[in-house]
Order: C-alpha cells, then structure tokens, then sequence
C-alpha cells in the first residue's frame, strides 16, 4: 500500500484517521472551555503549564485564549473533522463499492482531494502558533472582527480556500462516479439510500461552497490588500478610527458565508440519515419502509437547502417582506427531514431488530436527531428567534443534530463497516460501553444548553456570563456539564481502544457477517484492488430482506 | 361548543387580529424595518443576484436531469 | 478498468470527462455568481460610484475583450478539428492567453502607477479582485492546455478530443466571464 495512493478504499481509510484524530483535538479544545465555564479564573490542573504565557498565566485560561479555542472548536469540528469523516472516509470507502465499480471515476483528482484537504487542515491549526494565535472570530468569522484579528484569522482563510478546491474535487468526483459507473442492472431507484444521500451531498458541496471560497478571497484582500469588502466607514476601534476606506458591508460576509453554511448543516445531516437507514434496515431485517418518499426528501432538502440561509441572519434588520420570506422557506424545509425520520421509525415497526452496537447508535440517532430538529422551529421563526438568536440555546439546538446526531449515526457506520474494511469484528462489550458512556455524557452536555439559552446567556462568553443578573439561575448547570463532559471522554476512550486492539485482534469475521444485501458485501473483507473480480450485476432492489417463501431472510442485490 | 360560543369566540380572534394589524402592534424595528436605505436596497440587489444565479444553475441541472431519466426509463440502461 | 473514460455511457449520454467539467464549471458559475453579488450590494449601497469609462482604460478592455474571443473561438473550433490541427489550434490559443495576460499585466502596472490600488476605493477593490481572480483562471487555462497538448501522445486521440472538449467550455466560461467584467466596470 503505498502513501500517495489512487485507490478509493486508501483514500477513504486516509480521510478516516486524518478526521478522527481532528475530532480528537476538536473534543480537547473544547473540553478546556467546559472547564473554564466551570470553574473560571481557576488554574488548570496538570496541563495548565503547557499553553504558553500568551495564553495561560500561572494556569489561568485568558481571555483571548478561550475566544482561541471556542472559534477553533467549531472550525475544526464542522470542516475538519465531521464532514471529511462522512464524506471523505465513509463516502470515498463505500459508494465504488456500493455500486459495484472498481473504484472512483477521477482516482488520481481524489488522492488529490485528500493531500489538499490534510494541506489545509494543518494550515488552520498551524494559527495557534502564530503571534496572537489561532483564529478567534468564531467558526462564522465575522468582520468587522476578523478583518482585523491577528494572524491567525489569515491561516485560517487560506487554509479554508484549499479546504474548499479539496472539497469542490471530491463532490465532482463522486458525482461523475454515482452517475456514470453504476454496475449493470443498478438503476437510480434500486441504490442503497446510502448512495442518494451522498450524492445529494454532493452536489450541496459543489454549489454552496464557492460563494464561501469568494468571500475568504474578500477577506484576505481587507485583511492584506488594505481593501474595505467588509469595513464599514467610521469604525473606530479601541477608541481610535480605524485607518481604512470604509465603504464595506459586514452585512455582506454574512451572506456570502451563511450561504454556503446553510447548506453545509444538510451536508452535516444527510450522509448521517444515510449511514442510519443502512444500518436500520439491515437490524429490522425488513426493508426500508417509504424509500421513494425518503429519496425525494432528500432531493428536495437539498434543492430547498440554498433558499433557506438568511434565517441565521434575521437581527441584521433585513426587513418583514424578506424575513417572511425566508421563514416560510424555512418551515417549508422541516418537513422533509421529518418525512425521513419517520419513514425510519416506521421501518422499525413489525421488523425482528437485532440489537447490534451499530443498531444501538442508529436507534438513538432517531429520538436525538428529533430534539435538535424540533428546537430548530423556534430558531427558523424572526418572532421567537429574537430572544434566542445567539444564546446557548442555538448551541444546544445544533450540537443535538451534530453531536448525538451525526456523530452516532458515524459512531454506527465505523461499527457496522469495520468488518468489511477489515475482515474482524470490533468488541461489542467496549462498543456498548462506548455508546451508553456517550449517550449519557452527551445529553448532560447539551440539555442544559437549552435552558441556558432560554434564560438568556450568550454564546462565546469568557465568564459564562456569571456578570449578568439574569443568567444567576442557571449557572449552577455549568458544574454537571464539566462532569458530563468528563463522562463523554472517558467513553472515548473505549472507543479508541476498541479501534485499535481490534485492528490487530478483532474476531476474524465471514465476508458478509451482517447478512447485508448490498454490494459492498458481496467481495471480499476487505475488498482486493479493483473492487469485484467478477463485475457485478444487480437484479433488486437494496433492501430485499425477509422475502416471501426464501430459505433465509434477506436476498443481496446482486444474487440471480 | 355552542353557537353563541362559537361565535364570540370568532368575534373575539377578529377583534384580536384587527388589533394584531394596526401599526401600533408593529413596534419592533427588526421586524417592522425602521427606514428604506441604500443599505437595505443593496442587501435585496445581492440576495436577487445570487439567488438569480443558483436558480439558473439548479436549472440547468434539472435539464441534464429531465433527459437523463428519459432516456435511463426508454431503457437505455448499460447492457 | 474505468468505463466511460472515451465512449459515451447511455442512459446519461456523456463520457465521465465531460460531466465532470460541466459540474466543475456549475461551480465557477457559482464562485463568479457570488462575486458578482457582493458587486451588486456595494454598488447599490454606495453614495458614489466612479464611471468605468473614466477612471479605467476603455481601449484596454476593447483589447481584452477581442484577444479573449479569438482565443475562445479558435479553442472551440479545436473541439471539431482533426487531432493534430486541434493541437495547433489550442496552442495558437495559448499564445492569445499570453498576450491577454501580459496587456493586462501593462495595464496593472499603469494604473497602480497612478495610485489606482485596492485599498483606493470599493470599485478598484472590486475590479482588481475580479480582474485577479480571472487573470488566475487564464493561467490554469495555460496549465490545462499544455497538459492536454503535451500528454497527447501519451493517452492517444480519443482521450485528447475528450480532454479538448472540456478545456474549450472552460475558455468559454472565462470568457463570459470577462464579458460581464468588461460591462459592468469598464463600460459603465
């Protein structure tokens, strides 16, 4: 196997470690916010040495240090870490193989992708090591700020530009892969939901990604070029007028940038409703109940996803005939979520379900995903946005749809393919523990969330907000969700040990030990170079479990 | 409900929208915009444009899409 | 190994090439498109806004606009021409990329003599972030090119006509793109 390698399964297995070891310093990031919210002014105990005196002085986190880690955070959860994992690794990995090709369309423009997007993933982090250390705008960057900020803020852009070109490059690749390299008798409508949600994904990664590319372009010409994009006149900072043409909108960032970020959150979501439907319909052992209805929602989210974005921007005092606008666009875009999630519950019901851990993490994808959904209505309303726009109640809303959403439906997919990638089982008791550890954690993080916003404590707040009067009922929240916290981690750690002590003594496993019927299991585990020795043909549909009469309970799809 | 319920009933959420609708009610600046301005005016040129774009661009993908299942379901499947 | 590398697959009637660039260029479409908005905000919600035809070379972008179109039209052309003459052809294109990119690089250098930079105002901010961005674009064009001419031998005549095809749409998206350029600062 060589490094620069043009093999799809390379690739993909490239983007899953490069991912989770960004996932890992993502979770560290914020796990020393939680405890500054927690216990503030403290010093940090054991490592508080290790952050240099621009950041921590004699253990205490400054100010500047924590805006550092918050803005970091979430760059490198959404960009880094969530997207690469369900894209690039579980994308990369598994659509040739779904669709029976010998591997992606453009195998030299994907290695690319990857060497592109680990060039630009360390770009970002190199800003902490810079004078004035890493981006600290918040992953949203907004100017007049972040025109001015340190260096950092400058890494982060160019870093992002070469993200986005990664990016812009995989989407094309899986696209003229899905479309054009289908094996024979593999028609649209008999892909696995797996495949329709990647290529939905796709194309919201083509289309909404350069207006972001443009706007980093923008900023680092205000930033160094002297340009005024995003610089109103008359800003005057720290008490002296800012010496720059003016004439700029910040108004006009957040256009350009919620533009792609709204789509980007369906981007967030839909590989997820993808890795869950695969990996409910081979638990139930029926097949998925209302796929039409589930791959036209996809269709439709994803269409519906670019006329949505100005609801993260309803205080920018956009006036009622717009804003009724986007709210109505806005509700109109809840239901086709929720046409997916119930078609999943409904798949559920009569089904022999076996209880697998990837079943565990795709169950619980189902209620968790409903609580972040459902708190995003108040959020999609100007009425009820008002007092919550920028509180933590935002932050609980998205972390429920990312964090016990998304990231289980990851947790189940890494669970449900480790054979297929490598031929041995992962341990189920680790796994359970890891799931129960995460689920638990996970809720006492983000529950509290939501009552926080409610009361109104801002985001991005060095103190917690412990200087407002209104925010004293709740700050007590603040200690339970350090041990919550605390919890996830350590469940993390089952996780890795099971990743690794598996790699090398996992359960030797039979070709297709989930008894699945779609095409990735119909080679070996792990699959040889060029996929299927024998190309295969498909003569069903993908979810042929329990057919009427048949000795056993499920018929692969490529089976006479 | 009774008649006469029903009907007070329906009196009152009129009366309750007439109130909703007089221009008092519409305090709030953020939702009630404050003034016309170049600012606002530009915002609305940008959002048309681009908006203008991804509608022309989602067009032409519903072109390519339009034909590509005329032919896949007229059989043009790979042998 | 790869279907569909030269031979058109049948039901989406297209060479995996040739969706590939069309999908590449949907993204151009947006990336100028988004460029083009933030234009139109700073544009509309300006006080003032310099006339074009003042402040820029008029005759500059006359010549920008007719060294672009031949060059677009002799790539295009290259897309029906027999192998060797389309190799010509794309490097006569080359060539009109080049002048293209030193008349521009002149006309730069004039007008940042005279103190014409970005930080100047909004519409040079624009102007030299879209001419910027485009000037780019040539130069990928130029890199595109030599690899279609150069690997020719290498991968045969199918592969180029296919290779040919897509860079002639992408000249042509630049060159629209300059079109739109030439309109709205040069021309206003």
């Amino acid at each position: 196997m060589r490094i620069i390698s043009t093999d799809h399964k390379v690739i993909g297995l490239q983007y899953l470690f490069t991912s989770l070891t960004f996932l890992l310093l993502g979770f560290a990031l914020i796990v020393l916010v939680r405890w500054q919210l927690a216990y503030p002014a403290q010093p940090i105990p054991l490592i508080g040495g290790l952050f240099g005196e621009s950041n921590v002085v004699q253990g205490v986190m400054l100010p500047e240090f924590y805006t550092q880690l918050s803005a970091m955070h979430g760059t490198i959860m959404v960009f880094l870490a969530v997207v690469p994992l369900a894209v690039g690794a579980f994308g990369n990995y598994l659509v040739p193989l779904m669709i029976g090709a010998p591997d992606m369309a453009f195998p030299r423009l994907n290695a690319l992708s990857y060497w592109l997007y680990l060039a630009g993933g360390i770009v970002m982090v190199t800003g902490f090591v810079l004078p004035g250390g890493a981006a600290s705008s918040g992953w949203t960057s907004y100017p007049p700020l972040a025109d001015i900020a340190s260096a950092g803020q400058t890494a982060w852009l160019v870093g992002m530009f070469v993200l986005i070109v990664s990016s812009l490059l995989g989407a094309i690749n899986i696209i003229v892969t899905i479309m054009q390299l289908r094996a024979p008798g593999l028609t649209m409508m008999r892909l696995p939901f797996f495949v329709w949600a990647q290529l939905v994904t796709s194309f919201l990664l083509l289309l909404a990604f350069p207006p972001l590319q443009g706007a980093a372009v923008l900023q680092l010409m205000d930033r160094l070029a002297g340009t005024s994009f995003f610089l109103p006149s008359g800003l005057v900072v720290s008490g002296a007028p800012l010496r720059a043409t003016g004439g700029g909108s910040p108004i006009l960032w957040q256009h350009l940038f919620w533009f792609l970020a709204h789509p980007e959150v369906y981007v967030l979501i839909l590989p997820a409703f993808g890795i869950v439907a695969e990996v409910i319909a081979n638990a139930t052992r029926k097949p998925l109940w209302g796929y039409r209805a589930m791959v036209g929602s996809a269709l439709f989210m994803g269409s519906m996803s670019f006329i949505v974005w100005a609801h993260h921007m309803f205080l920018t005092g956009m006036g009622p005939t717009m804003s009724a606008f986007f709210q109505v666009t806005t509700m109109i875009i809840s239901v086709p979520s929720v046409i997916i999630v119930s078609s999943l519950l409904i798949s559920l019901y009569g089904g022999s379900i076996r209880f697998t851990v990837p079943a565990l993490f795709a169950l619980a994808f189902l209620p968790m995903f409903g609580i972040g959904g459902l708190t995003g209505l108040p959020l999609g309303l100007a009425a009820s946005d008002i007092p919550l726009h920028d509180t933590y109640y935002v932050v609980g809303h998205f972390h429920y749809i990312v964090a016990p959403g998304t990231l289980f439906a990851l947790f189940a997919g890494i669970y449900y393919w480790f054979p297929k990638v490598t031929g041995r089982m992962m341990n189920p008791r680790l796994g359970t523990l890891h799931f129960w550890g995460s689920f638990i954690g996970m809720n006492g993080i983000f529950l509290p969330m939501l009552i926080e916003g409610l009361a109104g404590v801002n985001r991005r707040l060095y103190d917690g907000g412990r200087t407002y009067a209104f925010t004293q009922p709740v700050i007590h929240l603040y200690s339970g969700q350090w041990w919550s916290t605390v919890l996830l981690g350590a469940a993390q750690l089952f996780f890795i040990v099971n990743l690794v002590w598996s790699l090398a003594r996992g359960k030797r496993t039979a070709e297709n030990p989930w008894q699945s019927t779609t095409l990735e299991w119909a080679t070996t585990s792990p699959p040889p170079h060029e996929n299927f020795p024998t190309p295969p043909r498909v003569h069903r549909g993908p979810y042929d479990y329990s057919p009427p009469g048949a000795a056993i309970d499920f018929l692969p799809q490529h089976q006479p | 409900m009774t008649l006469a319920r029903r009907r007070s009933a329906f009196g009152g959420f009129l009366a309750a929208c007439w109130a909703a609708a007089s221009a008092s009610a519409l305090a709030c600046p953020i939702c009630f915009r404050v003034e016309e301005g170049p600012v606002t005016d530009g915002v609305r040129a940008a959002v048309l444009v681009l908006m203008g774009v991804t509608a022309g661009v989602l067009a032409g993908f519903g072109v390519f899409i339009a034909r590509f299942v005329r032919r896949a379901a007229a059989g043009d499947d790979v042998a | 190994m790869i279907p569909y590398t030269v031979e058109r697959r049948a039901d989406t009637g297209v060479t995996n090439v040739r969706l590939g660039i069309w999908l590449f260029l949907a993204s151009e479409v947006m990336l100028f498109g988004a460029l083009f908005s933030s234009y139109a905000l700073l544009r509309v919600s300006a006080p003032a806004w310099p006339h074009g035809l003042e402040v820029l070379g008029v005759w500059f972008g006359v010549t920008h606009t007719i060294v672009l179109s031949l060059m677009t039209a002799l790539v295009l052309r290259a897309r029906s021409a027999p192998a060797g003459q389309a190799r010509t052809l794309l490097a006569a294109g080359s060539f009109l990329a080049i002048v293209f990119l030193v008349t521009k690089g002149v006309e730069w250098r004039g007008e940042i003599a005279q103190g014409l930079v970005p930080s100047v105002n909004t519409f040079f901010a624009m102007y030299y972030t879209l001419t910027g961005l485009h000037a780019l674009h040539v130069v990928c064009g130029l890199v595109a090119n030599a690899w279609a001419v150069l690997g020719a031998r290498r991968v045969g005549d199918a592969m180029t006509a296919g290779r040919i095809y897509s860079i002639g749409l992408y000249w042509a998206l630049v060159d629209l793109v300059w079109l739109a350029i030439f309109l709205l600062f040069y021309l206003t």
